[in-house]
This record gives structure tokens, C-alpha cells and sequence, in this order.
């Protein structure tokens, strides 16, 4: 920034507002940015969200438990596992059910794979936000070859729908764990490449160090979670704080940076993916044998009350509160995906920055509409 | 539950007196119902006074009980590593209540998705009084509030078009 940026708040003749999307590569989904501008710099920004609304949460509300898991796949399309997962807990416990030890490495297996397609997804569109195509190519090829693994378990490329309350809907099929292992092998290669191709060059770090700075305080402030909060030295994960299934029995650390900025966050999420190559590792060696899942109730009435699930999405936060009134459907079934959150901070971290930058910061809060819009 | 918060909790009930309607403990969270009119009151002391620290907005959201609304504000503080939830139960005629925004500024989207699915007016929120403003997941010009349990959807639109264009 220079001096020749204008007063924030202050309008002048030449401001001029425009519209970021609805359809907008760099938007990553169906959001709209009304931006005013003077020039180069951002006046002030308004998100536009909801195109992408469905009404999920009544939806959900509206048939029994357990059906519920289908839908969540459309929340966060790219990590679906995870959101599977929330809402498995959630039913978890307001109806009391156990998890067998084998079910819960399975999980925590599934949604540390899905983290590392969610992040590859991150990766490339965030270079390709800021002008390098090619790393994209470079993440799709990887996220590709995870895809077809998770396919080969759960049925499904992207809606796997397989984490179900009380475990995951089957075993692995066999030779899984050495296909995995493979993969991985060759991913943990991939990606120190990926972080010469650019994490050290010299136009992605002028693009991205000390742009869109949030400090600790406005991170915990607007309850922003995951690599937005560690990126600003926020030493939080779920994982760790709240830990569930396999977790506690799993070592992994917690990538941490306290700059803030676009960068911070974007090392955060390269080093998670090494994270959970790691914990995926130890599932595969750890796992016990046993059941993938638990004794199941025919029908499924649970007590009056409410129970509420917060795992570690590859967003950060994702909760899922349910409100049961002792009927077959819960009364509220609520979902509070930390995109919704990130992007509501979005207006208050790019006043006063340039256009371009303002796509790079909007890229670093890593948003799916999906969860947003609900 | 520390000295410092059972001193943090006296304190909230006197000064709120019969505007808090219950507070207990349950297994490590924090439950505390309050009278509409104290939330503020006690949303900021749930975040400042020593013990409690609740500094991060965990989540904000409403339910249709048939009868009333009921608010319930998850809350979190990041350097004691607790859980509260704070209730409001509210009469579903000319259901109202205070913006927290002020506060946690991450509950401001939250506000707005209560005021755009139940209805419930959010006083002092930066754009209360404009509903154009206040949707945030439904057209802005959308009639009626569809997470209410009476709720009938009425569609007399163009149904090539849509409603018009979203806030």
C-alpha cells in the first residue's frame, strides 16, 4: 500500500461499484462481491451469499436421524467424509450408541484422506487464483489419484456418504491398505516437489507475504477456526482440544504460524496434508480388528434433549447441534461450517487493499459455498 | 468448576437478579438460561469477567418449538477450554433480541440467519431494520420466515425466473 491510497470511508468521483461474480472463477462457487472502489483499492465489500441454498438443515429436520447423512455430503462437497462424520457424532450422542475401536480408525483414516484432497483442491485453485496454472495441474493429478481410492472403498468420488452413525457403512476391501500406502509413498514425493514449484517462488510469496493480515485477537474475535486460526498463531485444533475417535490414540503435530497472513495460511494447510499422511499411516498400523460397526436400534427414538458434535474439518470448525423432542425427527438439526464464518469476515479484511489482493485473501480463507449456503 | 468462576457466577446473578432463570453446570458446560431483556448484559460478562473468558463466538442459532422460539448462543473460551450455552426463550409475537455483534463480531452472519429463517428482530445489529440487508441465505425480497414450524410456502413467481435477484 502507498500513500496514494485514499481515505477509507471517505468517497470521492471516482468510485465505482462492481460485482465479483456470481459466476467468477476466483469466487470458487456461486458468490457474489459487490465491491465499491476508488481505482485499485477497495472501498468497501459486501459478500453475497445464498444461491446456493437449499434449505438442508429443514430438510434434515424433516425425516428421521439417520437419514440425515446423505445430505451432508452437499455441505462441504470437497472433504464429504468430514461432514459425515459431524453429523454421525452428533447422532452418536444424543441416541448414546458406541463406535468399535476398528470403526473409529477407519474414520479418522477416511477424513484425513479427504483432508488431503480438500487441501490439494486449496493448493491448486489458490495458485491458480493468483496466476499459476500449472500447480493446479500438478493438484488435480494427485487429487485425482485419491479420488479413485476413495472410490475404490466408499463407491464414490466426491458424495461418499460412508460414515454412518455408529461406524462406516463396510470394511475395507483387501489389498486397501497397501493401495493406500502406496499412494501415499508417491504423495509425500509429490508434494515436497509441489513446494519448490511454489512456495518458493518469488511472484506467489510478493503475491501472498504480509497480505490480508489477521491477528490472534480478530482470528478468536469472529470464531474464525482451522488454518485461518493457526495461521495466525492460534494454537487450536480439535483434534487436539476436543479430541474424538482414533485421535487421541494418533500423534500428529499441529502446524502453527503466527504471521497471519495469506502465506501463513497456505503453510498450514501444506503441512497438514504431511500431517495426515502421517496419522493415515498409523491408522493402517494401528488399526484393531474387529467390527466397522455397532449394534444398531431398529428403531431409532432418542430421549428428548440436545447433544451437539465439533470436529476438525479441513475448513476448521464444523459443528452439528441436534434438538430432539423424543420423536423419530429431530426437532433442529444446526450446521455451523467455519466458511460461513471465515467469509463473514471477508468485508473487514479487504478494505483499503487492491482488487488483486483481495482475490488472493478471499482464496486463502479456502470457502466452499456448499457449507455456506447450506 | 474454578474459584475465580463460581465468583464470576455469583456476581452475574446479582447483578441480573431475576433475569437469570437458571445456570448450572453440566458435565464440563457451562448452561445458563436468561431473561430476553439481560442478554446483553450477561453475553458481556461471560466474555470479560475472570473464570469465564468466553472469547470465542462458537455458534449462534434458533429453534421452532411449536410455542416459542428458543436462541441458544454456544460459547468457548480458548484459554480455559470451556463450553457455555446461553439461552433465551422467546414469545412468538414480535420475537426480539439483542445483537451481540457489539461483543463477538463472528456472530454477525449468525444474527442475520436468525432474523432470515425464524423471523426473530436482532436489536442493534448493524443492519437491523432493513430486511433488504438482514437476508443473508434467502432472496431479499422473500416473504415470510420458512424455518418456522407454521410456515406455508406461497411461490407466485415467474418459475423461469425466480425471484428477483438475492440482497
Amino acid at each position: 500500500m502507498t500513500a496514494m491510497q485514499p481515505a477509507v470511508g471517505a468517497s470521492t468521483s471516482s468510485d465505482m461499484t462492481i460485482n465479483l461474480g456470481p459466476q467468477h472463477p476466483s469466487t470458487h462457487g456461486v458468490l457474489r462481491l459487490m465491491v465499491a472502489l476508488d481505482g485499485e483499492y477497495v472501498k468497501s465489500c459486501r459478500p453475497v451469499v445464498g444461491y446456493l441454498h437449499r434449505g438442508l438443515e429443514r430438510m434434515m429436520a424433516a425425516r428421521p436421524y439417520r437419514q440425515s447423512v446423505p445430505f451432508t455430503d452437499r455441505l462441504d462437497y470437497c472433504a464429504s467424509l468430514n461432514s459425515n462424520l459431524a453429523i454421525s457424532q452428533a447422532i452418536e450422542r444424543i441416541g448414546g450408541m458406541a463406535v468399535p475401536e476398528r470403526a473409529q480408525y477407519l474414520r479418522v483414516m477416511l477424513c484425513e484422506m479427504n483432508r488431503i484432497a480438500s487441501h490439494l483442491i486449496f493448493f491448486g485453485t489458490y495458485a491458480a487464483d493468483i496466476g499459476a496454472t500449472t500447480a493446479f495441474l500438478y493438484a488435480f493429478r494427485e487429487r485425482e489419484r485419491l479420488l479413485d481410492l476413495l472410490e475404490a472403498y466408499t463407491g464414490a468420488r466426491l458424495t461418499c456418504n460412508w460414515i454412518r452413525p455408529g461406524g462406516v457403512a463396510s470394511d475395507m476391501p483387501e489389498g486397501y491398505a497397501q493401495a493406500v500406502c502406496a499412494f501415499l509413498d508417491g504423495f509425500l514425493k509429490e508434494l515436497d516437489a509441489y513446494d519448490t514449484l511454489l512456495t518458493g517462488n518469488p511472484i506467489f510469496r510478493v503475491r501472498t507475504e504480509g497480505v490480508g493480515i489477521i491477528s490472534p485477537e480478530k482470528a478468536i474475535a469472529y470464531g474464525a477456526s482451522g488454518p485461518v486460526l493457526r495461521g495466525s498463531g492460534v494454537n487450536i485444533d480439535l483434534r487436539r482440544t476436543e479430541p474424538y475417535d482414533a485421535y487421541p490414540r494418533t500423534q500428529f503435530d499441529v502446524p502453527l504460524r503466527t504471521e497471519g497472513d495469506c502465506l501463513a495460511r497456505y503453510l498450514v494447510r501444506v503441512e497438514e496434508m504431511r500431517q495426515s499422511a502421517r496419522i493415515i499411516r498409523q491408522c493402517l498400523r494401528e488399526m484393531p480388528e474387529g467390527e466397522h460397526w455397532g449394534k444398531q436400534p431398529k428403531v431409532f427414538r432418542p430421549a428428548a434433549g440436545e447433544a451437539y458434535s465439533r470436529t476438525e474439518s479441513p475448513r476448521g470448525e464444523l459443528s452439528i447441534y441436534l434438538v430432539s423432542d423424543g420423536t423419530a425427527n429431530p426437532v433442529r438439526v444446526r450446521v455451523r461450517g467455519p466458511s460461513f464464518v471465515h467469509l463473514s469476515m471477508l468485508p473487514e479484511l479487504v478494505r483499503g487493499v487492491k482488487v488483486a489482493d483481495m482475490i488472493a485473501i478471499l482464496g486463502s480463507l479456502d470457502t466452499v459455498l456448499g457449507e455456506v449456503d447450506r | 468448576m474454578s474459584a475465580p468462576a463460581e465468583a464470576a457466577l455469583d456476581a452475574l446473578r446479582k447483578a441480573l437478579g431475576d433475569g437469570l432463570r437458571s445456570c448450572a453446570l453440566d458435565g464440563g458446560t457451562l448452561r445458563l438460561q436468561v431473561a430476553p431483556d439481560a442478554l446483553h448484559q450477561a453475553a458481556l460478562h461471560l466474555r470479560d469477567a475472570d473464570g469465564l473468558r468466553f472469547d470465542y463466538p462458537g455458534d449462534l442459532f434458533a429453534w421452532d418449538t411449536g410455542e416459542r422460539f428458543v436462541v441458544v448462543y454456544r460459547l468457548w473460551s480458548t484459554t480455559l477450554s470451556q463450553t457455555a450455552l446461553l439461552r433465551v426463550e422467546l414469545e412468538r409475537d414480535g420475537a426480539a433480541v439483542a445483537s451481540v455483534t457489539d461483543i463477538w463480531p463472528g456472530m454477525n452472519w449468525h444474527e442475520r440467519e436468525v432474523y432470515d429463517l425464524y423471523g426473530i428482530e436482532i436489536v442493534g445489529h448493524p443492519d437491523a431494520g432493513d430486511p433488504t440487508r438482514m437476508r443473508i441465505l434467502l432472496p431479499k425480497d422473500w416473504e415470510g420466515f420458512p424455518f418456522r414450524k407454521d410456515y406455508v410456502p406461497v411461490f407466485s413467481g415467474d418459475p423461469l425466473h425466480g425471484p428477483q435477484e438475492t440482497n
